[in-house]
């Protein structure tokens, strides 16, 4: 024993359970680590949708907000209708304002202003020391898919280009005014009847 | 055969051991399963359903709208033929989130409460199915002196 | 015969193993069920009940009041809704709006 001589024994036995244990530390971070942001992810969507579609955003005019002071002000966008003279039930829930919802493509297709829209939603996690920020888009849709149009152009189909791996979706029926809408699917009445998808991923 | 010269490959063998039973055990166990999926699938699918709901009543939507469907219906027993508009656009609704329908209007006669199931959305609907639902204020034949209904939408995919 | 007991230290490496991942995977047990708490408050809390009640208040009378209670009381829930008030209860939430809350 005193001689100083690694046993065969010892070896093999040294490296049965190193060869388990590589194997087993392999494995684990494969488990842990794909489904945890995705549990994430779908309800940073689905908050983000509802805040889309169920708050007419602060302030109440931030709409009027410019392109090019948005590092300035401090809003959070919501799409919806304010019905200032309705003496009750002053947001139209579902029913999207279109000039909010241009103000909002404008915001999201400038890089500056789409970072400090993400940060006023909550998505941004560099203020923790990430150097990386949950990515958003935003699209209006025709229910058969096919992107809402005024003069030719999409209403709504902006954000970061997406990316990463995991990537969650929520989907909101939603209308905006026809008057506004070139390639309307479904009327219902005055409604155009449309789905707002909103994607986050990391 | 001298047996002492094997104890490190035996303390090696049941190492290896432990630590595979241990992962097999914890990871066999529902841990590692993400029940919060199917549950996030309905969360979207019941969110989808109040929004069809809602996006259809419309008070000046005629016959594409709830109340204009709910004064338009023609009944025999407790089935019910919706106004084609809206049989048409609510299938067009459907189809586009893929899913199934099942719809139902609930109003109170006497105290009681009477049913009737929307032809067209007369699916029986499968055990993961999710229910919405809306009051709407509206007059109607179906029940005597029935001032409010209750719009049933069962949703399954 | 003095016990041989260098082999252990290989067990010792292994148990300490086996906790560490008894313990990580205890820590995304959490994250998984905050996962699934959070859906489950999502699809329970009647965000829609309440808000359809509060738009149609303005078009109630005592007939419409009677026949949503039944309705209600079907489904679960106790609704009150009148022009000045509006009440909903189920199991977990019990919301109140307007005089005499």
């Amino acid at each position: 024993m005193d001689e100083g001589k690694l046993s065969l024994d010892l070896l093999i036995g040294l490296s049965i359970f190193l060869f388990t244990f590589i194997f087993v530390a392999n494995f684990l971070p494969g488990v842990f680590a794909d489904v945890r942001n995705e549990i994430n992810l779908a309800h940073q969507a689905y908050r983000i949708a509802a805040l889309l579609v169920e708050d007419p955003g602060y302030p109440s005019e931030w709409e009027s907000i410019d392109v090019t002071n948005c590092t300035n002000a401090e809003f959070r966008p919501g799409l919806i209708v304010l019905n200032i003279d309705a003496p009750s039930n002053k947001k139209e829930y579902n029913h999207l304002d279109f000039n909010k919802i241009q103000k909002f493509a404008e915001l999201m297709a400038n890089n500056v202003c789409r970072s400090e829209v993400k940060k006023y939603f909550g998505l941004d996690l560099t203020i923790f020391g990430s150097h990386i920020s949950y990515g958003l888009n935003a699209s209006l849709k025709n229910l058969n898919g096919s992107l809402l149009l005024n003069n030719s152009q999409p209403i709504l189909n902006h954000g970061d280009l997406s990316s990463g791996a995991q990537l969650m979706k929520f989907e909101r029926i939603v209308y905006i005014d026809h008057s506004f809408v070139d390639n309307c699917e479904l009327l219902i009445g005055d409604r155009c009847v449309a789905k707002l998808e909103v994607r986050v991923w990391i | 055969m001298d047996l002492k010269a094997q104890t490190f490959t035996l303390e090696g063998v049941a190492a290896s051991l432990l630590l595979l039973i241990a992962t097999y055990t914890i990871f066999q166990s529902t841990v590692v399963l993400a029940p919060s999926w199917s549950e996030f699938e309905n969360v979207q699918l019941k969110q989808l359903g109040y929004d069809i709901l809602r996006v259809l009543d419309d008070p000046s939507g005629e016959n594409t709208s709830l109340v204009g469907m709910i004064k338009n219906l023609t009944c025999n027993n407790d089935r019910c033929q919706p106004p084609q508009e809206f049989l048409s656009n609510l299938t067009v609704i459907l189809s586009s989130i893929n899913a199934n329908a099942r719809t139902e209007i609930l109003c109170v006669e006497g105290g009681e409460i009477k049913v009737f199931v929307l032809e067209g959305f007369n699916k029986t609907p499968t055990p993961n199915a999710i229910r919405v639902s809306r009051f709407v204020v509206v007059d109607t034949s179906l029940c005597q002196n029935a001032r409010v209904v209750e719009v049933r939408l069962t949703l399954w995919r | 015969m003095a016990m041989n007991d260098k082999g252990q230290m290989i067990l010792l490496f292994a148990a300490a193993v086996v906790v560490i991942i008894l313990s990580l995977s205890y820590i995304y047990a959490q994250n998984l069920i905050a996962g699934m708490e959070s859906s489950r408050t999502m699809l329970a809390f009647p965000k829609e009940e309440i808000r359809n009640l509060m738009e149609i208040r303005s078009q109630t009378d005592s007939q419409v009041q009677n026949q949503l209670a039944i309705l209600c009381a079907k489904n679960g829930w106790i609704c009150y809704v009148s022009i000045n008030k509006v009440e909903f209860k189920n199991a977990e939430v019990d919301f109140c709006d307007g005089e005499g809350c």
